[in-house]
């Protein structure tokens, strides 16, 4: 047991549970938090998790974690958008602007 | 000719991914990854073009990758606070607001979508359509409250609503 294990044992036990807690309940908006939040914690936890068990190969899942974790945020916040479309905030054009 | 440097450099790009995420490779592993990746490459230029994808003008790139990791590292303490309140108080209001933010003539809104929500306290949820004589561009974003973040006030004149 070294301190990266300790980290990540520590992070585990409580970081992430608690994002999974907000995660899990309420409704959508509510959740947001918890869900954004885990993302960037997971990918810490990957190369907390590496560093500990010394397999630097460990690290590309922090890669993945961090690179797809803001990409399903993104699908996550566009569902919550609902009827926000570009469409309905686009600035009001003046007679004759081309569209 | 243009058609052929995009494929150039999605082919790079991602052969380029492959030697970096697989490690020491051989001739032959090499080779094989070469091979798929002009595949993929193929397939990132037609999808593309497909949805008239652009990256836009480039003003104001540099100084946004700049403050893109002081941004996550800020972001991210923000988030920790926020879900904290939230488990504290769960039935308090429910962080984060939809803004309109308008980004500064020059700034491309595709890559500027990317750098904002790289950061996990700000998504970008739409682009609103412009037409030809419209030079700024105002895309809508999910954040976290509404002091504007550090790539924000890089890629906007600090008009949002």
């Amino acid at each position: 047991m070294n301190a990266w294990l300790i980290a990540t044992a520590v992070l585990s036990g409580t970081g992430f549970p608690a994002c999974l807690w907000l995660a899990l309940r309420g409704a959508p908006e509510l959740r947001l938090a918890g869900v954004a939040l885990a993302g960037p914690l997971v990918a810490v936890l990957f190369v907390l998790l590496a560093q500990g068990v010394n397999r630097s190969s460990y690290v590309d899942m922090a890669l993945l974690a961090a690179v797809l974790g803001p990409a399903g945020m993104l699908v996550f916040a566009r569902g919550l958008a609902g009827e926000r479309t570009p469409r309905h905030h686009a600035p009001r054009r003046r007679a004759g602007e081309d569209s | 000719m243009r058609t052929a440097a995009e494929l150039l450099l999605w082919w790079l790009l991602l052969t380029g991914l492959y030697v970096v995420l697989i490690g020491p490779l051989e001739a032959l592993d090499v080779a094989v990854g070469a091979a798929c990746a002009l595949g993929a490459a193929v397939a990132a230029g037609v999808v593309r073009r497909a949805s008239s994808a652009a990256w836009g003008p480039g003003r104001r790139a540099a100084l946004a990758v700049l403050e893109l990791p002081g941004s996550v590292l800020a972001d991210t303490v923000r988030l920790a606070a926020a879900t904290g309140r939230r488990l504290v108080r769960p039935s308090g209001r429910a962080p984060g607001v939809f803004r309109e933010l308008t980004l500064s003539p020059g700034v491309g809104p595709a890559w500027a979508a990317v750098l904002l929500s790289a950061s996990p306290g700000v998504y970008v949820v739409a682009i609103a359509p412009s037409g030809p004589s419209q030079r700024a561009r105002t895309i809508i974003v999910h954040a976290l409250d509404r002091a504007p973040g550090r790539v924000e006030r890089a890629l906007t004149d600090g008009r949002s609503r």
